[in-house]
C-alpha cells in the first residue's frame, strides 16, 4: 500500500463504517496543525474501528494524530509527518458509572464538561479543574496529564486514573489497571500513558476515581502591586489552617488586555464543608480586610476562569509562546523576583500556583522572539540550579527536553519503540526525531 | 542410638515443636533487633534466628559453627518480644537453643576457655575483686585513664569504688512501712556499691527496713545465658536457700538479675525447687519499680540537669518496666531529654561485650553517639552492665557524661537539696 | 570456576560483611512473609551504597547472572523468592536518611530505610509519610516502591506511587538512572510511575525522594460494633454516599473480633458480628461535624456500640484491636494465609458471602479483616502447615476467592503485589495481549529478564501459558 495514496483511504473506508473517512478539503482544514494538513480525517465509532485504523496505518506507515476537542493541540509543535487526523469525538459513551463505588469508566472522546454535568447530581467530581472544560475531552486531559490548581494541586490526572484501554502503535487494543480504586496487579500503564501526548497509543477508555464534591466553595481576590508582592500575599494565606484549597498569584502584562483591577493579585479559594469555607473566608477578611474581594456566583466563576485557563491557549488569551517551571515552594520567591524584571521587559504574563510549585509564563504575539528565547534560557538554568525543571509550552518551533537526562531519554525512546515501532503516532511531536 | 544423640534431637527436647509455628515470619521484629540494625543480615535478626533454630530442630540444617555464630550473636535483649504481634516466646527459644548448643557443639578451645572464665569469675565477687587488684593498683599509680584503653579493662568504672561491707540489716527511719530484702548482684556489688548505698538510704528515709542477707551469690543469669543449665540451677538453689525471710519485696538494682529472678519458675520446671522458685519470683521488684510505688516526696530543690534515660533491655523488654524509672527521674526534677533509639541495646547484654567484643563495641558507640546528640549531661541507666558499656563507649568518643543509676540520680537530688 | 571468580569480585566490592555464602546463613533468605513457597539463594549480596549496588549489578550483568532484589522481606506475595535467580541483592545495609527538606516537605532516603523510620525522622517538623502498611515498622521504602504498598490510610491519602516523587533505579546492566525528581511535575514520560509497583522487574531502586504530609490539625477515631458484617458494610456505603472521605475505614468480621477479644480483652460484646474503625481528619472545624455524621450513619445502620477517641492515647487504644488482629489470629491456628483481593465497594457484602461459601466448601476457617473504604479484602485462611491436604485446600480456596473478586469486577491484588503467589491469576485480569505488551515494556528496562525473573508474569518469554506447577510446600 503506497503511503498516503488514494488506495489507502479507500482500503480504510472499506474496512470501517460508511462516512467515517473524509478526505474533502474543508474537513481536512479543520484539523490543520501549523502549516500541515492531514490527507484524511477519520471518525471511528468504537474501539474496534480505532484499532483497525491504527493497524492499517501501521501497515502503511501512515502517520496519525489523535484528536479530542483540539484545545491542547497547540501546546505542542506540529508533527513532522501528519497523514491522518483520528478524531475520537464519537467515542463519547459512558461505559460504566458506579456512583456508590466512586468510579466512572468513559470513552476518551467524552467532553470534560459533559462528564462534570453527569457527576454533579450525585455531588461527585473528578477533583481537579481542567482549563477550558468545554473544549477538552477525557483523552486530551489524560494525554496531556493535565494538572489543576484545585485541591492544592495535589491530586491530578496521574493520581486519579484507575484504568485505561488504548490502542498501541501496532493497532492492538490493550488494557491496564482496572475499575477498582486500589489495584497493584501488573504494571502501572496509566501513569505511563498520562502525559505521553498520544505518542504511545490512542486512548479509548478511561476509568476515573471520583471523590465527593465539596459542599461549598468560596473564592477571593486581593489586588496587588507586583508579582512578588502577590506571591508574598499568597504565602501569607498559607500560614493558617484551614489552608486554601486553591491558590494562585497572577501578573498579566499590560498588553494582555486584562482589566486593570484584575491584572496583578492573588486568587485564593476555599472549598469543603461549610465550616471550613467559613473559616477560610474569615482568614481572608482578617488578613486583607477591604483589599479582599469575595465575589459570588458568576463573578466568582469568571475569577476562577481567569486563573484556570491561563495554563492553556484559549480564545480570550492568545498566547504565542510560553513555558512552565516546576519548582520547590521555597524557591518560588527567588524565581518571582528574577521573573519580575523579565516580565516587564518581555511583556510576559505570569501565573504561580505556590502549592504545586508551578510557574507559568506566557508571551503575547508582540513579544520579540529573542526575548522569549532569553527567558527560556534563563528559566532552564534557574530550574536546574534549584532542583526543578523547566520546559517550553506553546512553543512555535520544535524543541527537545534538554533537561531530561540521557538515560531517561534512552529509556523513553525504547518505550516509544516498543509501543509504536513504526513511529506513526504523532511523530516528532513529543521527541524531536521519533 | 546414634539417632538419639543427633544434635537436632537435643534441640527438639528444649523447645516444643508447636512453639515454632507461633512465628508467622512477618518481620516486625527486624527493626527492634540491634544486630540486624548493625549488620543487616537476616540470620542475625530474630526472624532469621527463629528460622535457623527451627530448621536445626527439624533436621534440615546441621548444627555448624555458622549456626552457632548467629545464635551467639544474639544479645538476648528481647527487643523482638516487645515488637512481636503474635506473642512469640523468643526468650524460651533462644535460651533452649543455647542449652542445646552447649550439649552438642564442641567450641574451639579459646572460645570455650573464655566462656569458662566468664562463668567461673564474674559470678563470684571475691574472685572478681582479686581480678581487679591490678586495675586498682594502676589507678593508684595514676594510670587509670591509660589502662582504661585496654580491652576488658575499659569496662571497669573510673574511679574504681572501694570495697564496702554492707550492713545485714538497715532499720527504717521513723515508722516502718515495709520490710524489703536487697539482692546485691555479683558484679554490681563490686563495681557499683554506690547504687546499693543510694537505694538503702532512700528506702530507710521512707520507712523501709532493708534486709541484706550476707551469703548471697549469683542469680545464675550469666550461666543461663551461656546455656549452662546445670550451673544456673545450682545458683538458683543457692539463692533460694538464702532468701527465706518473709519480706514484702525482693529488690534488685541490676535489671539483668531482676529479669532472671523473675524467670526462676521457668528454669526450675520439673525440679523440686519450682514451687519455692515461683514464690520468690513473685516478690521480685526492680528498685525503680518499688520506689515509684512508694509515693515519694519530691526533693526540695529540683535537680535541673539534663538527663537522658537509656532503657536497659532487661528492664524494658524482659520486665516491661518503662515508665517507672522515668517517673523517678521526673520526681528528682531532672530535665529529661529525648534519646534516639533509647530502647535499643547498648551491646552490654550480660557477658556479650566480652564474648562478642566487635559487635558490642559497634553497638556501644551507636548508643554513645545518640547520647551525645541528645545533649544530655547525665545518662540514667538501670543496669550495671549497661553502665559499664556506656561509660566505656563514651570514654572512647572522648565525652565526659556521667552515667548513673536512676536511683542514684534521685539520691543526688535528695542530698543536694538537704545540703 | 567462573562462579568462584564472580564471588571473589563481589567480595572485593561489598567486603566480607556484605557477602553471605554459608548455606545456613543463606537458608534464612528462602522466603519472605509468604512462607508457602521457598527457595534458597546461592549467594546473598548486601551492598551499602548506590555505588556498590551499581558495581554488584554490573558484575552480575557481565556474568549474565539473574538476581532478586530484597528489602526487609515482609512481602506477602513471595516477591523476593529467588526462584530462577541464584543471587539475591538485599538493601538492608542501605539505611541512611540522606536529606530532610522540612520547608518543602520532602525527604531523600536510601531504599533500605524502614517506612516508619521516615515518619519518625520528621515528626519534629509536624510531618509524616502517608502510606502506612501494617508492616510499616519493618518494611523498607524500596520494598514499598516495588509493591506500590498501601495501608489503612490510603483511602484518603493514596498509595506509595502518590508519594514518591523521584527514585534512583539501578538498571540490570548496572547503570543508575534518576527518574522523577524533587518537584511535582517532570517533563517526559512518567517512567517513575511505571517503575513503582513493578515488583523489582525493572531493576533495583536505591534511593528515593518522598513527599511528606503535614500532620492533620485534628482527627477523630470511631470504633463501631455491629451485629453483622452486612450491617457494617451498609454503614460503609452510607458513609461514602454521604460525601465523607474518612482517612481510614477498616472492618473486622466475627472470627477476627472474637480472636482479638480472646487475646486482648477489649470488651467487645460476645455476639459482635463486626467491628468498624473509621478515622476522620482535617481541619478542626470540619472534623467534629464529620465524626458526628459518621457516628449517626453507623447507628442508623444498626451499630450496637460506638466508641470514639480524640487523644493520641485513646486513638492508639482503638487502633490496637485492628493492628493486633493478625497477631491474634496467629493464636487461633498454627498458620494462616492472608489473601488480598479487591472488589468494587458495593460488592463487599456479596464477596463476603462468597468467601463464606468457598471456605465451607473447602472445610476451612476464614476470617476477614479489610480496608472497607477501598473494597480491599484480606480473607485470612487458617490452616496447619503440617497437614499437606489442608495446605492444598488453602491454596485452592485462595485462588477461588481471587477469581470471585475478578468476576465481581475487582482485582487480584490491592496492595500485596502479584509476586509468585498470584501469577496464575494474572490471565483472569488481563488478556494475552495486555500481558505481552507489559512484558515488552519490561524489556525496555531489563532486556534479558535478569531482574527478579519468574515474577508477575505467567512464564518468561512473552507466552501466556499459565499452569506453572507450584513448588512443593515444605512440610
Amino acid at each position: 500500500m503506497a503511503l498516503g495514496s488514494a488506495d489507502t483511504w479507500q482500503h480504510l473506508a472499506s474496512r470501517l463504517q460508511k462516512g467515517v473517512v473524509c478526505t474533502d478539503l474543508s474537513s481536512r482544514q479543520r484539523f490543520a496543525l501549523g502549516s500541515l494538513l492531514p490527507q484524511a480525517v477519520i471518525w471511528p465509532a468504537n474501539e474496534e474501528e480505532v484499532a483497525t485504523t491504527v493497524e492499517l496505518c501501521a501497515e502503511g506507515g501512515v502517520a496519525l494524530v489523535a484528536w479530542g476537542a483540539g484545545a491542547r493541540q497547540r501546546q505542542l509543535p506540529p508533527p513532522w509527518r501528519y497523514d491522518v487526523a483520528l478524531v475520537l469525538s464519537r467515542l463519547n459513551r459512558v461505559v460504566a458509572y458506579e456512583p456508590d463505588d466512586l468510579t466512572i469508566t468513559v470513552e476518551s472522546g467524552c467532553r470534560w464538561d459533559v462528564l462534570g454535568g453527569l457527576l454533579a447530581p450525585r455531588r461527585l467530581w473528578i477533583p481537579f479543574d481542567v482549563a477550558v472544560p468545554c473544549q477538552s475531552t477525557v483523552g486530551g486531559v489524560v494525554a496531556s496529564a493535565a494538572v489543576g490548581w484545585e485541591r492544592a494541586g495535589q491530586l491530578c490526572t496521574r493520581d486519579l486514573l484507575l484504568g485505561v484501554a488504548w490502542v498501541t502503535g501496532h493497532g492492538q487494543l490493550v488494557h491496564g489497571g482496572g475499575r477498582v480504586v486500589k489495584n497493584v496487579a501488573g504494571y502501572d500503564l496509566m501513569r505511563l500513558l498520562a502525559g505521553s501526548w498520544g505518542t504511545l497509543g490512542v486512548l479509548t477508555q478511561v476509568t476515573w476515581k471520583l471523590l465527593p464534591a465539596p459542599q461549598e466553595r468560596a473564592i477571593g481576590w486581593v489586588g496587588s502591586r507586583s508579582l512578588v508582592h502577590a506571591l508574598q500575599l499568597a504565602m501569607a494565606c498559607q500560614e493558617q489552617q484551614p489552608l486554601p484549597t486553591s491558590l494562585a498569584a497572577v501578573a498579566f502584562s499590560p498588553s494582555a488586555g486584562v482589566a486593570e483591577a484584575w491584572r496583578v493579585g492573588v486568587v485564593a479559594g476555599y472549598s469543603g464543608t461549610p465550616e471550613e469555607v467559613r473559616a477560610g473566608k474569615a482568614i481572608l477578611e482578617a488578613k486583607f480586610g477591604d483589599a479582599c474581594w469575595l465575589p459570588e456566583a458568576d463573578a466568582a466563576a469568571d475569577l476562577v476562569r481567569h486563573v484556570r485557563d491561563f495554563s492553556l491557549v484559549g480564545p480570550a488569551q492568545p498566547w504565542a509562546a510560553g513555558l512552565r517551571l516546576s519548582l520547590l515552594a521555597s524557591d518560588l520567591m527567588t524565581c518571582a523576583e528574577a521573573l519580575a524584571t523579565v516580565v516587564d521587559k518581555a511583556q510576559a504574563s505570569v501565573c504561580i500556583w505556590p502549592q504545586r510549585g508551578t510557574v507559568l509564563v506566557r508571551f503575547g504575539e508582540q513579544t520579540p522572539r529573542t526575548s522569549c528565547l532569553r527567558t527560556w534560557l534563563w528559566a532552564n538554568e534557574f530550574a536546574r540550579e534549584h532542583r526543578g525543571w523547566a520546559w517550553p509550552e506553546l512553543w512555535p518551533e520544535r524543541w527537545e527536553f534538554e533537561s531530561v537526562s540521557l538515560p531517561h531519554l534512552y529509556l523513553s525512546r525504547r518505550v516509544k519503540e516498543v509501543l509504536d515501532p513504526m513511529g506513526i503516532l504523532s511523530p516528532g511531536r513529543y521527541w524531536r526525531h521519533w | 542410638m546414634a539417632e538419639v544423640a543427633a544434635p537436632h534431637t537435643k534441640m527438639r527436647a528444649q523447645v516444643p515443636a508447636a512453639r515454632w509455628l507461633e512465628c508467622v515470619h512477618c518481620g516486625l521484629c527486624l527493626p527492634a533487633c540491634p544486630t540486624y540494625l548493625e549488620l543487616g543480615t537476616e540470620a542475625d535478626s530474630p526472624r532469621g534466628r527463629i528460622h535457623l533454630m527451627r530448621e536445626w530442630a527439624e533436621g534440615r540444617v546441621p548444627l555448624t559453627g555458622e549456626v552457632v555464630r548467629h545464635l551467639d550473636l544474639c544479645l538476648g535483649c528481647l527487643g523482638c518480644e516487645a515488637a512481636c504481634p503474635s506473642g512469640v516466646r523468643y526468650r524460651e527459644m533462644i535460651e533452649g537453643a543455647r542449652v542445646a548448643v552447649e550439649q552438642s557443639y564442641q567450641r574451639r578451645w579459646r572460645e570455650a576457655l573464655l566462656r569458662r572464665l566468664v562463668v567461673d569469675l564474674f559470678p563470684y565477687p571475691d574472685r572478681l575483686a582479686i581480678l581487679l587488684w591490678p586495675v586498682r593498683l594502676a589507678d593508684w599509680m595514676g594510670l587509670g585513664p591509660v589502662v582504661r584503653k585496654l580491652p576488658w579493662v575499659e569496662l571497669v568504672p573510673l574511679p574504681l569504688p572501694r570495697k564496702k561491707a554492707a550492713a545485714a540489716l538497715v532499720p527504717a527511719r521513723g515508722a516502718r512501712r515495709y520490710r524489703v530484702a536487697l539482692f546485691r548482684g555479683c558484679v554490681a556489688r563490686v563495681l557499683f556499691p554506690q547504687v546499693e548505698a543510694a537505694l538503702v538510704r532512700i528506702l530507710a528515709d521512707h520507712g523501709c527496713e532493708v534486709v541484706v542477707p550476707g551469703e548471697q551469690g549469683c542469680c545464675g543469669a550469666l550461666a543461663a545465658h551461656q546455656g549452662d543449665r546445670d550451673r544456673a540451677v545450682t545458683s538458683i538453689r543457692a539463692v533460694l536457700r538464702v532468701f527465706t525471710e518473709p519480706v514484702d519485696a525482693l529488690l534488685v538494682t541490676a535489671a539483668g538479675c531482676g529479669a532472671f529472678l523473675r524467670s526462676y519458675g521457668h528454669w526450675t520446671e520439673g525440679t523440686e525447687l519450682q514451687e519455692r522458685a515461683k514464690l520468690l519470683a513473685l516478690r521480685v521488684r526492680d528498685a525503680t519499680e518499688f520506689l515509684s510505688s512508694l509515693k515519694l516526696l519530691p526533693p526540695a530543690r529540683p535537680l535541673g540537669r539534663k538527663v537522658a534515660y537509656h532503657h536497659a533491655c532487661h528492664l524494658a523488654h524482659a520486665q516491661g518496666i518503662r515508665d517507672e524509672p522515668v517517673r523517678l527521674l521526673q520526681l528528682a526534677g531532672a530535665e529529661l531529654v529525648r534519646l534516639e533509639e533509647a530502647d535499643l541495646c547498648c551491646g552490654s547484654a550480660g557477658s556479650y561485650n566480652i564474648l562478642q567484643p566487635q559487635l558490642a563495641q559497634r553497638l556501644g558507640e551507636r548508643k554513645a553517639r545518640n547520647i551525645l546528640a541528645s545533649g544530655a549531661e547525665v545518662v540514667a541507666v538501670g543496669n550495671p552492665g549497661c553502665s559499664m558499656q556506656i561509660q566505656a563507649a563514651l570514654r572512647r568518643l572522648g565525652a565526659d557524661i556521667a552515667v548513673l543509676h536512676p536511683v542514684e540520680v534521685l539520691d543526688v537530688a535528695y542530698r543536694e537539696s538537704t545540703a | 570456576m567462573q562462579w568462584a571468580h564472580l564471588r571473589e569480585s563481589l567480595r572485593t566490592v561489598v567486603g566480607s560483611e556484605g557477602l553471605i555464602e554459608p548455606y545456613e546463613a543463606r537458608k534464612v533468605y528462602e522466603c519472605d512473609g509468604y512462607t508457602l513457597e521457598r527457595a534458597v539463594p546461592e549467594l546473598v549480596v548486601l551492598p551499602a551504597s548506590t555505588a556498590e549496588m551499581c558495581a554488584v549489578v554490573r558484575l552480575l550483568h557481565r556474568a549474565g547472572v539473574p538476581f532478586v532484589p530484597r528489602g526487609a522481606g515482609t512481602g506477602l506475595s513471595g516477591g523476593c523468592l529467588p526462584l530462577e535467580a541464584p543471587v539475591m541483592i538485599g538493601t538492608s545495609r542501605m539505611r541512611r536518611i540522606l536529606e530532610i527538606d522540612s520547608l518543602n516537605r520532602r525527604v531523600m532516603v536510601e531504599a533500605g530505610v524502614a517506612n516508619l523510620e521516615v515518619t519518625r525522622a520528621v515528626t519534629e517538623f509536624g510531618l509524616h509519610y502517608a502510606p502506612d502498611p501494617s508492616s510499616q515498622a519493618a518494611c523498607s521504602i524500596g520494598g514499598n516502591i516495588a509493591e506500590n504498598s498501601g495501608g489503612p490510610h490510603t483511602l484518603k491519602y493514596g498509595v506509595t506511587t502518590n508519594h514518591v516523587l523521584g527514585l534512583e533505579l539501578v538498571l540490570p546492566d548496572g547503570e543508575a538512572v534518576w527518574l522523577g525528581g524533587w518537584v511535582d511535575d517532570v517533563p517526559g514520560y512518567d517512567l517513575r510511575g511505571f517503575v513503582i509497583g513493578s515488583e523489582g522487574t525493572c531493576g533495583i531502586v536505591t534511593r528515593a525522594i518522598l513527599r511528606l504530609l503535614r500532620n492533620p490539625e485534628a482527627w477523630q477515631t470511631i470504633l463501631a460494633v455491629f451485629p453483622s458484617v452486612a450491617a457494617a458494610t451498609s454503614a460503609v456505603s452510607a458513609v461514602i454516599a454521604a460525601g465523607v472521605v474518612p482517612a481510614a475505614l477498616e472492618l473486622m468480621d466475627r472470627l477476627i473480633v472474637q480472636a482479638v477479644e480472646q487475646a486482648y480483652h477489649f470488651g467487645f460484646p460476645a455476639d459482635a458480628g463486626a467491628v468498624l474503625i473509621a478515622e476522620v481528619d482535617g481541619h478542626s472545624a470540619a472534623v467534629q461535624a464529620e465524626a458526628e455524621a459518621v457516628k449517626k450513619l453507623c447507628l442508623d445502620a444498626g451499630a450496637t456500640e460506638i466508641r470514639s477517641a480524640a487523644t493520641e492515647r485513646e486513638r492508639a487504644e482503638l487502633w490496637k484491636s485492628r493492628k493486633r488482629a493478625f497477631g491474634a489470629v496467629g493464636r487461633l491456628a498454627p498458620n494462616y494465609c492472608t489473601q488480598d483481593g479487591v472488589v468494587p465497594r458495593t460488592c463487599l457484602p456479596e464477596i463476603l458471602q462468597r468467601i463464606v461459601a468457598i471456605a465451607e466448601r473447602y472445610r476451612l476457617r476464614v476470617g476477614n479483616v479489610f480496608h472497607a473504604g477501598d473494597g480491599n479484602i484480606h480473607p485470612i485462611l487458617l490452616f496447619d502447615e503440617r497437614d499437606p491436604q489442608e495446605v492444598r485446600r488453602v491454596l485452592e480456596a485462595g485462588r477461588e476467592i481471587l477469581a470471585a473478586c475478578v468476576e465481581l469486577g475487582g482485582s487480584i491484588t490491592g496492595e500485596h503485589g502479584v509476586g509468585v503467589e498470584k501469577i496464575a491469576e494474572m490471565p483472569l485480569l488481563f488478556t494475552p495481549q495486555d500481558l505481552i505488551v507489559m512484558q515488552a515494556l519490561r524489556q525496555v528496562f531489563d532486556p534479558e529478564q535478569r531482574s527478579n525473573p519468574g515474577k508477575m508474569f505467567p512464564s518468561p518469554g512473552g507466552c501466556v501459558e499459565v499452569a506453572r506447577p507450584r513448588r512443593q510446600v515444605p512440610v
